[in-house]
């Protein structure tokens, strides 16, 4: 029992400050409450941790409970009088469901609440099992809290044992900031709930933007396929039973995606892009990359519709509409925030990377040489491409079948590339891509790629798995209208609209 | 105007509907047994679920050697099983904040004046881990170089 509490107390740590800093952000304000813990709760690690992390390494505040206190109190308080100010909780967008619909909808909404239930229930009755949790993200954890620093001796100090020590330390952070905050023990694993959280997280984004975009059968099956993957729950190593930094990273870059495609344009949903951004800088070395991605999917769309329009003007020698200028103005807009928010992250990282010396790491960067890289990048491919096949395809632990699913989904549905979707359907095909681009350049340079895809592979899928998910929604949406299974499929679609 | 309805979308969805049915009934088994778990091992101490997810005798050697080794200390960790990549990390884990210095393979340890170079004078034992979960063993620093001599190591 003690445990049970002590986990949910940890997630209400993020949740609570993250739920009311929802508040300073119109865009996220709309949202309705269920669907904006999702957002909430991504927001709060990013800025609890954020800030902890940021305090500790530039003013050497100590990570002990004054901190974690005060840090929750003082957000929670900015983000409650954003609340009082803006006095929206009746403006709330409220768009019910037909009566048989919110049945079907709650029914798929229970898989997904089942599963995260268990994961806790995992927390609570297993110690950690994991490899990388073991190996890097808890022991960084236990240095950090020893000291009450981001830069503890055992990390600063060339000598000592330390597997990445360069990695940055977000998520150790937030376990940090669990155990103080609960008073736990040396092998009491109260942080654990903190990691699990991130699956219902991401299934609550995931459905919102779904639901915007696809309708609520499609957002629901979507939330349902993701619910029943292992790699992304129970696996030990790298789902959220583990304190693996993948899922964590996929939902902080998938959350900033969905908010920087939205249709409602708000600059202030651009710094809340950016805060999760520059969490996903802070929590692996491929965020900071991820982030490129993201704002580059997300410029694609306006940037070549802003491209089309200057060739329509320079024929039409008239000045683009007001209306389509203003929108992408805005769209500009938020992107530029976004992208500063994240930069000054980056910054901040870059200054606490620089104090720690680097030993037991990999160095991808020094293998890479562009005489090697370019031919390698295809030559190299038979090396691995086998052993991808076979763990996306022939491994039932780890995805269930999933991909032989998925496969003629985007076969049936690939409609939604072309036509009014094409706005959303690429920038999330790009978002998807983003981290198996990662891995295509990891493997590339790699000694025994092979090896390496055996444990990165299925990680670098989680890392995309919010873009994907958003992804299937649509090609289910678009397959749904092209069958004729039965007649309830047209019907349910037109509901689903 | 609804697209043309194809055969390709039919069997999609039939195959998507399949998947649904295996995985989430997967999903339901195991939160439905690790619930279970939860209930029957309420009440464990930390100590008590780490000897039943490791092993007693791995559980016991961490404690014994963190009842020796302060807080603040150091060691030298070892690889007593090569085949095996993980023990070293788990035992560092679980020692942690005690600093570590890595050494390696225990059966490639050959040259002592080398090795004590690596050895800095915080770091007064030895650790050597054993498989996944085998008991860790605790060396005092000198005991474990007069071993490697008389192995011939020097």
């Amino acid at each position: 029992m003690r445990e049970l509490v002590a986990n949910l107390a940890g997630i209400a740590l993020f949740a609570v400050p993250g739920f009311a800093l929802t508040g300073l952000f119109p865009g996220l304000r709309a949202i309705p409450w269920i669907r904006r813990l999702g957002f909430g709760y991504l927001l709060g690690v990013a800025t609890v941790a954020g800030s902890l992390y940021a305090l500790s390494a530039l003013l050497e505040v100590p990570l002990r409970r004054p901190a974690i206190f005060g840090t929750a109190a003082v957000l929670t308080a900015a983000g409650l009088a954003g609340w009082i100010r803006s006095r929206l909780a009746r403006r709330e967008l409220r768009r019910g469901l037909p009566g048989r619909a919110r049945l079907a909808a709650l029914a798929l909404a229970l898989a997904g609440a089942g599963v995260s239930a268990g994961l806790i229930a995992d927390a609570v009755a297993y110690p950690l099992r994991d490899w990388d949790g073991r190996m890097h993200w808890s022991a960084q954890a236990r240095y950090i809290r020893h000291e009450g620093s981001v830069l503890p001796l055992a990390i600063i100090r060339g000598q000592w044992f330390i597997n990445h020590p360069r990695y940055p330390v977000l998520l150790p952070v937030a376990q940090v900031a669990v155990l103080e905050a609960t008073g736990a023990g040396e092998d009491d694993m109260f942080f654990r709930g903190l990691y699990a959280a991130f699956f219902p997280a991401l299934l609550l984004v995931l459905y919102d933007g779904a639901r915007r975009w696809a309708g609520w059968l499609p957002a629901g099956l979507s939330v349902a396929a993701a619910s029943g993957i292992p790699f992304l729950t129970f696996f030990p190593d790298g789902g959220a039973t583990s304190s693996y930094s993948d899922l964590p990273l996929g939902c902080f870059y998938g959350a900033a995606l969905v908010l920087l495609l939205r249709g409602r344009t708000l600059p202030s949903d651009g710094i809340a892009a950016g805060l999760l951004l520059g969490a996903a800088v802070l929590t692996k070395n491929e965020g900071t990359i991820l982030a490129g991605f993201a704002l580059l999917a997300a410029a694609l769309i306006p940037g070549l519709r802003l491209w089309r329009k200057r060739l329509w003007r320079k024929r039409q020698t008239a000045p683009i509409p007001p209306a389509p200028r203003r929108r992408l103005l805005l769209k500009g807009a938020r992107l530029c925030a976004a992208a500063s928010v994240m930069v000054a992250i980056l910054a901040f990282f870059l200054f606490w990377r620089l104090q720690i010396p680097n030993r037991q790491d990999e160095m991808y960067e020094d293998f890479v040489t562009a005489g090697h890289f370019f031919p390698d990048v295809i030559t190299r491919i038979p090396e691995y491409g086998g052993q991808i096949l076979a763990q996306t395809f022939l491994t039932w632990d780890h995805w269930v079948g999933f991909w032989w699913a998925a496969i003629p989904l985007f076969l049936a549905g690939w409609g939604v590339l072309k036509g009014r979707r094409a706005a959303l359907s690429w920038p999330l095909l790009i978002g998807f891509a983003a981290p198996l681009a990662i891995a295509w350049g990891a493997y590339t340079v790699h000694w025994h790629p092979d090896e390496l895809v055996k444990v990165t592979w299925e990680r670098f899928l989680v890392q995309g798995s919010l873009p994907l998910f958003l992804l299937l929604a649509l090609l289910l949406r678009e397959t749904l209208r092209r069958s004729p299974l039965a007649r309830w499929s047209v019907r349910l679609a037109r509901l689903s609209q | 105007m609804w697209p043309p309805r194809s055969l390709l979308a039919s069997f999609a969805l039939a195959l998507f509907a399949l998947y649904l049915a295996a995985s989430l009934s997967w999903a339901a088994l195991n939160t439905a047994r690790t619930g279970v778990l939860m209930v029957r091992v309420r009440g464990e101490t930390p100590f008590q679920e780490r000897s039943r997810s490791y092993s007693p005798e791995y559980a016991e050697g961490i404690a014994t050697i963190r009842r020796t080794i302060p807080r603040e200390g150091a060691y030298l960790l070892i690889n007593g099983t090569p085949e095996e990549r993980g023990g070293p990390f788990w035992v560092k884990y679980d020692l942690a904040p005690r600093r570590a210095i890595f050494l390696g393979d225990l059966d490639k340890l050959d040259n002592i004046d080398r090795l004590r170079k690596r050895m800095p004078r915080a770091a007064r034992w030895v650790v050597i881990a054993h498989g996944p979960y085998g008991r860790p063993e605790l060396i005092e620093r000198y005991r474990f170089v007069q071993g490697m001599k008389g192995r011939g190591g020097a």
